[in-house]
Order: C-alpha cells, then sequence, then structure tokens
C-alpha cells in the first residue's frame, strides 16, 4: 500500500452525445518522500490526473487515497479542507495575487493553515528574502515561481502538486525552480509531484509515470535520480 | 459569411454575459423611463389646460369693481390695444336648497358666455335670453343626482331664487372647485346664469381676454390706470388656474431635476461597464486582426455590442415610461382637479432626445475604448494585458495604522485601491441611490412637516371665524365670545407695488400684541413693529424688496396707495402676503378696523353655538381638520414621491448588481486559486462581502448630505409662488435610506457571491486569457 493509491480511476466527461474518456481505469501508487513525474504528450490525461489528486475534480469511478485517506469519499468542505492541509500546488502561471507584496502571498496559505511555517523563513529557503516586499509585478517569472513554491511549502504540506512548474519558463531559471523542488522533496520530506510534457525532467524522478491517451503507458522506478545539474535542458 | 460568423460571436457574446448585457439594457430603460414618466405626464397636463383653456376662451384678467360696473368701465376696458374682448358678470356664493352647509358659487352672465365658455357634458347651453334656466357644475349634479331638467334653489338676501337645470358643464375657470383646500362636490360647487334672472345681484365683474399677442403687463398696466380702484387679477393669482398651473410646472420642475440624476448616474454606470467589457475583449480583437479582419469590420462588430442593448433599453424605457406611468399619475393628479378631458401628446422631443442621447453616450464610450485599444499593435493585442500591479497605499505609510490592519483587511484595501475606477464608480453610484431615497423619503417628510407646522405652528388658534356683512367691533366679539382668548383679523385684498413687479397680494392687518399668529422663522412669536409693514420672505424674495424699502400699496376702490415702509420680514410658508397692526392701519386713514375673521383659542363650550347665532359668521375652520385636508391633498404629492423611490430603489439594485457582476467577473481567476489554496467558500465570500460593504457604508455615508441638499432644491423647484417649501427630510428617513440602501447593496453581494460555488478550480490552472 503506497502514499498514493489510484485504483481503477475513471474520469468521463460526458459533453451529450459524445462521452470523453479523459482518464480510463488507471491505477497507480506513488511512495512517500518520492519525487514522481507524471509525464505526457498534452491531452494525454495528466492534468485530469493531477486536478482529482489535488481534490479539485472529482471522479467518475475508483478511489484514490493519499495517506490513507479516501479521497474519492470526500465531500465539498471536506475536500476544501483536504486542499488546504494536505496538498501544497504550485502552478503553470504563478497565479499569485498581483496586489499583494512577494511575502503577502505567502502569508495568504498561511491564513488558511493551522500549523504553517513562518512565511519569512520560507522565502529565505526559496532565495528570496530579499524581495519580500515586492509586487509580483516587480518580480522575474522564475523568482514569480518561487513565490507561487513558497506559498505552496508555507503550508508545510506531506504533498506538492506541481503542474508544469517550468512550462512558462526559460532553461536556466526552470532549473533552479526544479532545482529548489528536489531539495523541497529531501528537506521536508515532502511527496512532490510534477505534471510535464517535457520529458528532460523524467531523469530526475524516482519514480517515473508515463502517460497516454487516458491509460498508463509505464511507470519506472529509479533508484539514483539524476542531480538538476546534470540534466540536459 | 464573414459577417455571419462575426455576428454569431456577437450573439454568443451576449447570451454569455446576458446578465450583463441586461443590466445594461435595465440601466439605459430606467434613465429613459424616469424622464419619460414625467415629462410625459408634465406634458399631458400642459396640453390638456392649454388646449381647455384655449378653445374654451378663458380669461386673462378677472376685474373686480366693488362700485359695480357701468357702461363706461366696459367701453375703456374695450378700447385698451390688445384687448380681444370684455364681459360684465356678477358672482356670489349662495346658500341652496340642498341643506344648510351646501353653498353654490353662482356666476350670473350679462349677455352671451362667451368668455369663460362651459364646456357642455350633457343638455345645453344657456340662451341669453333664458331667465330660468342654468348651467350645473358635472360634480355637483353627479353629487347631488341632478339631471337636465331638475330644479337647483338659491337663496340671496333671504330671496329664493329657482332655476331648471339646462345643461350639465365644466367651465375652465373652475379647474378647481373648492371653498376651501380640498374640493367637496357634496359641499360646494357652481352655477351658471344669466344676470337678468336675478337683478338684485350687482354687475361688480368684469372678465377681458387680450390678444395672445399683447403683452400681459401693458394690458394690465392699462387696465389699472383705466379703473385704478379695480382689483386685478390674472392667470399668476386666480385660485383656480393657478393651481392648475402650479401642479403642471411641480410636475414639469421635477422631470428637471430627479430623473436627470437619475438618468446621469445611469448613463455613467452604462459607460463604465461598456468600456470595461471591451477592455477585456481585448485578446479577442487581436485575434480578429490577426486573423485579417479589417479594423472598420471590427469596429463594427464592438458598436453593435453598445448601440443594441443602450437602444433597445432606451426606446423600451421611453415607451413605457410615456405610455404608462403619466394615465396612473394623471389620476392621483385630477383627484383635487375637474379636468374637461385627457389628452395624450406624442413622445416630446426632449424625451427622444434622451433616448438618443444614451445610445451616442454608449456609441462614443464604445468608440473611446475601441480607439484606445486599437492604438496598440496586433501583437500587443495578442499578449495578455499585464495584470495591474499592485501598489503601496498611503495608508501603508502610516506603519502603525497599518499594522493593526488584520491581512484579510490589509488585502481589502488594496484591493479597492487597486481598481480605482470600479471602487469609483460603485462608491458614486450608491452614493447617487442614497441620496435619491433620502429625497424621495425627504420630500415627502418635508411636505408633511410644512403642513404641520402651518398648522399647528404659525396659526395659533384653535378655531378661526370669517366673516361677512354687517360685521361688529373686535371688541364687541371679544366680550360676547366664550373662549379663552379671542383675536380680531382684517384681511384685504391689496395690489403690492414694489420696484421688482407687482402682486395682488393679502394685506393682513392683525391687533396690537396679538398672538395667535406665529409669524417667526421657526414658527416662533414676532411682534410687528408699528408704523411699518412686514413682508412675508417668500415674498421679499419675488419682489426684490429689502429693509427699508418702501412699498406702494393699492386698496380695492381707492386710487390713492398707502406708501410703508418695510420694518420686518416674517415667515409664512403657504401664503405670502403683507402685515401690520392695527394701531399703524388706523394711523393711515384708510378706514376702521373691520374684522374679517375672528382666530379663537381654546373655545368654550357656549362659543360654537354663540357663533352659530351671528348672522355675519360666513364659515367657521378648524386648523386641525385643515391639517388633515391638507395632508389628503398632499397625497396627489405622494404618488410621484412613491414613483421617484421606487426608480431610485431599481437604480440602486441595477448598479450594485452590475457592479457586482463586473468585479465577479474580472476576478473569477483570483477566487479561483484562493479555491485551490484551500479556501472554503464561506471565508471568500466573506472576503468579497468585507470589501463590498466598506464600499457600501462609504458611499452610503457620502450620500446623506447630497440628498439633503437635494429634497430642498427639488421641494423649492417646485413650490408654487404663495409657497416657501424648506426641505427637512426627518432623521428617520435618513437612517431608513441609508439601511436600504446597505442592505440593497449587500443582499446583491450575497446573492452574487453564491456564484463562488460555481467557479471552476480548474479555471486557476489556466493560461492567463
Amino acid at each position: 500500500m503506497g502514499y498514493i493509491t489510484f485504483e481503477n480511476v475513471c474520469k468521463y466527461y460526458d459533453s451529450g452525445s459524445t462521452v470523453v474518456k479523459a482518464v480510463d481505469n488507471v491505477s497507480f501508487t506513488i511512495e512517500k518522500g518520492e519525487f514522481c513525474v507524471v509525464l505526457g504528450p498534452s491531452g494525454a490525461g495528466k492534468t485530469t490526473i493531477l486536478n482529482l489528486l489535488g481534490g479539485m475534480d472529482k471522479a467518475t469511478s475508483g478511489t484514490i487515497t493519499v495517506g490513507g485517506k479516501q479521497i474519492t469519499g470526500l465531500r465539498g468542505p471536506q475536500l476544501t479542507e483536504y486542499r488546504r492541509t494536505d496538498v501544497g500546488f504550485v502552478f503553470q502561471f504563478y497565479n499569485l495575487m498581483p496586489n499583494l507584496t512577494a511575502l503577502e502571498n505567502v502569508e495568504l496559505a498561511r491564513q488558511v493553515c493551522r500549523d504553517a511555517l513562518d512565511p519569512r523563513q520560507v522565502m529565505e529557503q526559496v532565495g528570496l528574502g530579499k524581495r519580500l516586499n515586492n509586487f509580483p509585478a516587480q518580480l522575474s517569472g522564475g523568482e514569480q515561481q518561487r513565490v507561487s513554491i513558497a506559498r505552496a511549502l508555507c503550508k508545510n504540506p506531506a504533498l506538492l502538486l506541481c503542474d508544469e512548474p517550468t512550462g512558462a519558463l526559460d532553461s536556466k531559471t526552470g532549473v533552479q525552480v526544479l532545482s529548489l523542488l528536489t531539495d523541497v522533496c529531501h528537506t521536508h520530506n515532502a511527496t512532490v509531484v510534477i505534471i510535464t510534457h517535457n520529458a528532460m525532467i523524467a531523469p530526475l524522478g524516482n519514480r517515473v509515470i508515463r502517460v497516454k491517451n487516458g491509460g498508463i503507458e509505464s511507470v519506472e522506478l529509479c533508484e539514483h535520480p539524476a542531480r538538476v545539474e546534470d540534466i540536459a535542458w | 459569411m464573414v459577417k455571419n460568423t462575426l455576428r454569431r460571436k456577437l450573439y454568443r457574446d451576449m447570451s454569455r454575459a446576458a446578465m450583463q448585457f441586461l443590466s445594461i439594457i435595465a440601466l439605459c430603460a430606467l434613465g429613459t423611463f424616469a424622464f419619460a414618466a414625467l415629462d410625459g405626464t408634465a406634458r399631458m397636463t400642459r396640453t390638456t389646460l392649454n388646449t381647455y383653456f384655449e378653445e374654451n376662451n378663458i380669461a386673462d384678467y378677472w376685474i373686480t369693481l366693488p362700485s359695480g360696473v357701468d357702461r363706461a368701465a366696459l367701453d375703456k376696458m374695450a378700447a385698451i390695444p390688445g384687448v380681444t374682448g370684455v364681459r360684465a358678470r356678477a358672482s356670489a356664493d349662495m346658500e341652496t336648497g340642498f341643506g344648510d352647509d351646501v353653498n353654490l358659487s353662482v356666476t350670473a352672465y350679462d349677455g352671451e358666455m362667451d368668455i369663460n365658455i362651459p364646456l357642455l357634458r350633457e343638455g345645453s347651453l344657456l340662451d341669453p335670453a333664458d331667465e330660468r334656466g342654468c348651467l350645473v357644475e358635472e360634480r355637483f349634479a353627479i353629487a347631488h343626482g341632478l339631471g337636465v331638467g331638475d330644479r337647483v334653489r338659491v337663496k340671496l338676501y333671504g330671496q329664493e331664487y329657482s332655476f331648471l337645470v339646462r345643461g350639465i358643464v365644466v367651465s375652465p375657470e373652475y379647474i378647481v372647485v373648492s371653498d376651501g383646500i380640498v374640493a367637496d362636490p357634496n359641499a360646494y360647487g357652481y352655477i351658471l346664469i344669466n344676470a337678468r334672472a336675478i337683478p338684485a345681484l350687482p354687475l361688480t365683474q368684469i372678465v377681458v381676454t387680450k390678444a395672445d399677442s399683447a403683452d400681459g403687463n401693458a394690458v394690465r398696466a392699462a387696465i389699472e390706470e383705466a379703473l385704478p380702484d379695480a382689483l386685478v387679477v390674472d392667470h399668476a393669482s386666480h385660485r383656480s388656474t393657478t393651481r392648475a398651473n402650479n401642479d403642471a410646472q411641480m410636475f414639469e420642475n421635477m422631470t428637471l431635476i430627479f430623473p436627470l440624476l437619475a438618468y446621469a448616474v445611469a448613463a455613467l454606470i452604462v459607460m463604465t461597464t461598456l468600456s470595461r467589457m471591451i477592455d477585456n475583449q481585448r485578446l479577442q480583437m487581436g485575434t480578429l486582426s490577426a486573423l485579417g479582419f479589417s479594423a472598420g469590420q471590427i469596429k463594427r462588430h464592438y458598436l453593435s455590442y453598445a448601440i443594441a442593448p443602450s437602444l433597445i433599453g432606451a426606446v423600451l424605457g421611453t415607451l413605457i415610461g410615456h405610455y404608462t406611468l403619466p394615465f396612473y399619475l394623471w389620476d392621483a393628479f385630477i383627484g383635487q382637479s375637474e379636468m374637461p378631458y385627457q389628452l395624450v401628446p406624442p413622445i416630446s422631443v426632449p424625451a427622444w432626445i434622451m433616448t438618443g442621447l444614451s445610445v451616442v453616450m454608449s456609441v462614443l464610450i464604445m468608440l473611446y475604448s475601441y480607439h484606445k485599444a486599437a492604438r496598440e499593435t496586433t501583437a500587443a493585442l495578442l499578449r495578455p494585458k499585464p495584470p495591474k500591479d499592485g501598489k503601496r497605499i498611503l495608508l501603508e505609510r502610516i506603519t502603525p495604522l497599518w499594522t493593526r490592519f488584520s491581512f484579510n483587511n490589509k488585502m481589502v484595501v488594496r484591493n479597492l485601491m487597486r481598481n480605482k475606477l470600479r471602487t469609483f464608480m460603485s462608491l458614486v453610484g450608491l452614493l447617487c441611490c442614497n441620496m435619491l431615497i433620502i429625497t424621495s423619503l425627504g420630500l415627502q417628510d418635508s411636505v408633511t412637516a410644512m403642513s404641520v407646522n402651518y398648522y399647528t405652528g404659525t396659526l395659533g388658534y384653535d378655531v378661526r371665524a370669517s366673516l361677512k356683512g354687517e360685521v361688529g367691533t373686535s371688541e364687541s366679539y371679544e366680550r360676547r365670545l366664550d373662549a379663552e382668548r379671542v383675536e380680531c383679523v382684517m384681511e384685504k385684498s391689496i395690489s403690492l407695488r414694489a420696484d421688482g413687479g407687482t402682486r395682488t397680494v393679502m394685506l393682513n392687518i392683525l391687533q396690537d400684541g396679538q398672538t395667535l399668529q406665529r409669524l417667526g422663522e421657526h414658527e416662533t412669536h414676532v411682534r410687528l413693529e408699528p408704523g411699518m409693514v412686514a413682508v412675508t420672505y417668500k415674498l421679499t424674495k419675488t419682489l426684490n424688496i429689502h429693509l427699508g424699502d418702501t412699498l406702494r400699496l393699492y386698496l380695492p376702490g381707492d386710487d390713492e396707495p398707502l406708501e410703508m415702509t418695510v420694518g420686518q420680514i416674517v415667515h409664512n410658508n403657504v401664503s405670502q402676503g403683507v402685515y401690520m397692526n392695527r394701531s399703524t392701519w388706523e394711523a393711515q386713514r384708510k378706514g376702521e378696523f373691520t374684522p374679517t375673521a375672528i382666530q379663537i383659542l381654546n373655545p368654550g363650550e357656549r362659543c360654537l353655538a354663540q357663533l352659530d347665532a351671528m348672522d355675519e359668521v360666513d364659515s367657521v375652520d378648524y386648523p386641525a381638520d385643515q391639517i388633515q385636508d391638507m395632508l389628503l391633498m398632499l397625497d396627489t404629492l405622494s404618488s410621484v414621491f412613491m414613483l421617484l423611490t421606487g426608480i431610485a430603489l431599481a437604480l440602486a439594485f441595477v448598479i450594485c448588481y452590475n457592479m457586482g457582476l463586473m468585479n465577479f467577473v474580472e476576478r473569477t481567476r483570483e477566487y479561483a486559486t484562493l479555491k485551490v489554496l484551500g479556501y472554503h467558500q464561506k471565508e471568500i465570500r466573506k472576503l468579497i462581502l468585507r470589501e463590498n460593504n466598506l464600499i457600501s457604508a462609504l458611499g452610503v455615508l457620502l450620500g446623506v448630505a447630497p440628498g439633503i441638499i437635494l429634497t430642498d432644491v427639488i421641494l423649492h423647484s417646485c413650490e408654487p409662488e404663495s409657497g416657501y417649501y424648506p426641505g427637512a427630510p426627518t432623521l428617520q428617513s435618513v437612517l431608513i435610506a441609508c439601511a436600504i440602501t446597505f442592505c440593497f447593496s449587500y443582499l446583491l453581494q450575497l446573492l452574487l457571491t453564491r456564484k463562488v460555488k460555481k467557479i471552476d478550480m480548474v479555471e486557476a490552472l489556466k493560461s492567463v486569457e
């Protein structure tokens, strides 16, 4: 029994005459503390997997458990509770509140979380100790993504979900962000799940799940994943 | 084909943003609705009155000659340039055979009724040779079940005269038929007869018409010169026509201020919404442009965005406003007046202009927003507009204060400052709504307060008996009547000439040391200066009179004017005139102090019987009853005020909804992110509500002062020349208005924030649109 398990999970979108099978009968497990990469071309169903895992969408059938908690059985407010305490999100387009400073964006997460970390310390940790009072518009893309990661970390989540975290970044800043995420995985002992279409990232994962046409193509385990500095971008 | 696709996009956009388009339609409709409704009522009244007066040849002057009308006087009148018609008449109020309290105003024509021609409802008009027939007022006839061929008996000097009803009529000079405040056809009406039918009734009145082109003041001056002892009454002072005109004027003045404000507010919100809608379409604009659509095609596409809703809304508002409410207001309006018929004028040019203006303004703001966007390159349009930067706000620099704010409050304040335009528009919208609601409630308060203040404040007595005929001395009444206090007054209609013009007003001669009329500004007691006259405040404004000015007072039947100095300004909100002491009057040697009315405080048990027994007592009035009559009459106004309140509320509703919706539409992504971060729906709603409440509270507070001022402005704009109506909204009304506006805004937000539930979190993960 892994930390995260998907058992025969299906997600169908019913659009009148046709039924779109976004995720069809998917099963996999992820162990606690793993750095997991979910890889697949666009339309393969990886975002749907993330949505289901993050409690943002409900599966048509099947069960999902995270840390012993059955997500598929949760109702609205319980799902919110799950999102606020167990999951940290990192978005492709950062989704920072434009009218809050970097520090305040991190504090935003602390607002809803009981045992949050100190936002200033988290900002130090992501290397933005000197940009606390800047507004998102005054930060570069990489810096904004680091604020977004800090916001997710601040909640001290057991699970960090990242949707194309480097998708909007150039390679250099992309590397910085990825190395930050691998650090987090080790220092916080958090489970990190990264969703990406970028095959270059795959070597970083302890576990690489390849998704294709709404199903699992393969699951690879890797004892000694590559270091961020070593991957060819 | 291309055109069709664009049109399809337009329809889809409209149905997707249906609520926003609907709110624009509603706002445009409300703006033109208020104007069209009041403008329609005013024009309906005016058109009807003017047509009635024109077709039935209403007199321009009613000239009373106490000494009697002779051939020479008529010839003099006819010889004045501009005069087109002259007719001698007699007129008197008479007791009737219908009961003790039923009186008829009898007007006897010497010859044909060619001036103030009655409008026949039934039967036939009176032949000038017919000495046995009469024409009866329609409402009086209905109240007493009279028909053609029935008999009407009246008494003059103890002699009874009997007439056969030849016709049932209404008369243009009796738009308002009443000897008190409220028309009561059971107790009072009028008949028209030929003068030869009652030889004992002396001809004392001449009615005169003038050519439309003749100058009214010149003709009036010529009449006063030819007949120096005559009392001349023109349209401005004739009781019935004045009241009809005042009512029409009131509607006209209201059409000016209130609807224009409502219109302006609506237009403001429509323009903001439209410009925001275009801003939010920039990416699509860029796409269309990149696809090779010409600038003209794109412009036309977005113009239909503006034209369609504003045209539909404005035209709908005008049509509904013009063809529904005037009929409803008219009913309330003619509750007091006797209108001959109802003419429905076409929609007026100003109303069409307002309609057109709505469309033009929408088009202009659309063109402005379009050109602002079109200045950028297609490539720039295709890139998402960088989200507006957050900025430090002034408040943050006050560190001790800022640090005390909770995190959520900081966020709320920053948000408000970040989107200044939307904040400002919401603020203005709420401010105006509160202002309009305060005004509509305040108007009602003010007219009520005014009648209460007048009848219980200015008038300090309990009973007033009007006298006529053989009158005793004031001392004899004081001695004879059983009451705590008895004071006599002498009232005379005079012609007052000052540098600022001439008016027929009442000269009130009060006992020295009188206490029963309180003429101070707040119904306080004022001692009249001996040797001088006091003039009411409004009259000093109308005729530009100042303290120390010399006035000429022409008494009827006397060509030597009294020259008096203005020593005081007094206050009477209901009737304007000139006051002096009895001793001052007696010193002028223009006649005895002959009481025309007795004012009685705390009448004893025998008092009413004593008054009843006096032949000279013409009528007895009780201010306590009159206040009820007055309030009843003000019910006419109530329907107008209710309409105004309704419009203000509807406006408040649409504005709050519109601004809330705009906020929501533009920030869906932010809310979606909060949701993903684990904010409960309740918490997000609380954030939105807190933001909204802050604006509401501020807008509501800022609307209080303008509301109070607007009440005053509107009241003064619709007061008649004889009245002075100060605006006095009560604290209660102000609080109610504030509560209504705030609750409206709050409830609407509550409704809107339910949409938080529907926000799709996946939205947050998508790219910025």
